[in-house]
């Protein structure tokens, strides 16, 4: 039985949902947040998750980021050494995915010749109609990084379950 | 720890000796007419024991839990790579870290000892701070020695550190930085003297 700790980057452009996925993987699905608040810096979300099929856990300090430009040098600071990263997108916001590799590439900078096992996870799949990002391609672009990929709506709890067992598997992989 | 063990060699034969004199001194009860080589053996054996003397000033680890050493803090606990792996002078055995930076240990020489030089055998340990206590207590600990490891693939790190001012009571390693998002340490030796017992 080992509690290990881990430093989780949780990055993307502004608006696409990190901190409403935060604050939903925190609770459990028992808080969302329905106003849009703005991150300054980062916000630190510290959750204990088991490891699956063993004794042991891992407890996620969630580095939850500001995805405004404005605070992007601030981020190299308090972003240093992490261990695994999650990148969200706006499934409605064809720039939000583009910008992921910004952010992914920002990201690995932080530990040059370490491995940064990371997920990508797609928001917004409730508003069906207004979709502009294919799975299909972010799933190649992802599989191309070697990041797991998952789409989520965090208004609709069930599908953020999804994503937060596949996040347990990633990370799972990651510490095995 | 590969001086550790040179020095644990170092001591043996000092033991041997004199456990091979005690059994040539049986033979000579047993045969007592040659009293003249038990004339001369007093003289080996009183030699012998100067040396053995000697001996005791001679360096020794006085990192080892064979001495009394203990390992009283360490930032990261898994049972199965517990940090009392650090003193057990086997470097084959490791304590390591579970995750995030910086990680401690504190290690007690129960003792006031000088080093001279230290040995730490490693693995992706980058940035590596060590400070010294000489209190009865764990604290008041001071910046000693600070070193940025070299990347070993595949093979352990093995940090020499000659010390400088090496009085002590307690040492504290800080992993301040490192390559992987995990680190091991092998074991920590301290080549130098004990000096007095804490009151």
């Amino acid at each position: 039985m080992v509690k290990l700790a881990a430093k989780c980057i949780l990055a993307g452009d502004p608006s696409v949902g990190k901190t409403a996925l935060a604050q939903i993987f925190r609770s459990d699905g028992a808080h969302f947040q329905k106003n849009y608040t703005l991150t300054t810096g980062v916000d630190l979300v510290v959750k204990t998750v088991p490891v699956p099929d063993t004794g042991d856990s891992v407890e996620l300090f969630i580095l939850d980021s500001a995805g405004k430009e404005l605070f992007s040098e601030m981020l190299d600071k308090l972003w240093e050494s992490p261990n695994v990263l999650c990148l969200v997108y706006d499934v409605t916001n064809e720039q939000s995915f583009t910008n992921c590799s910004k952010w992914l590439e920002k990201a690995r900078s932080q530990i040059p010749g370490a491995t940064l096992p990371g997920v990508l996870v797609g928001n917004k799949t409730d508003l069906a109609s207004r979709r502009v990002v294919e799975s299909a391609q972010t799933r190649a672009w992802a599989l191309g990084q070697g990041l797991e990929c998952f789409e989520t709506s965090v208004v609709s709890i069930s599908a953020c379950a999804v994503a937060k067992s596949g996040a347990d598997l990633g990370w799972k992989r990651f510490f095995t | 720890m590969r001086g550790g063990v040179a020095l644990g060699g170092g001591a043996g034969p000092g033991a041997d000796d004199l456990r091979a004199l005690g059994s040539e001194q049986g033979e000579i009860q047993l045969s007592p007419s040659l009293l003249h080589l038990y004339i001369g053996l007093c003289l080996i054996t009183s030699r012998s024991r100067r040396r053995v003397k000697y001996f005791k000033m001679r360096n020794i680890d006085v990192c080892l839990s064979s001495e009394g050493t203990e390992v009283i803090l360490a930032t990261s606990s898994d049972e199965k790579h517990p940090p009392e792996n650090i003193i057990d002078g086997n470097p084959e055995t490791f304590w390591t870290t579970t995750g995030m930076f910086p990680q401690e240990f504190i290690i007690c020489f129960h003792k006031h000892v000088r080093i001279e030089r230290l040995l730490i055998q490693s693995y992706f340990v980058r940035t590596l701070r060590i400070e010294k206590s000489t209190s009865e207590e764990p604290d008041d600990f001071e910046q000693w020695i600070e070193r940025d490891l070299v990347h070993t693939e595949g093979q352990l790190q093995n940090e020499e550190i000659m010390a400088r001012d090496g009085h002590a009571t307690y040492l504290r390693f800080i992993i301040v930085s490192a390559f992987d998002h995990f680190a091991s340490v092998h074991s920590v030796s301290a080549e130098g003297i004990a000096v007095s017992n804490l009151s």
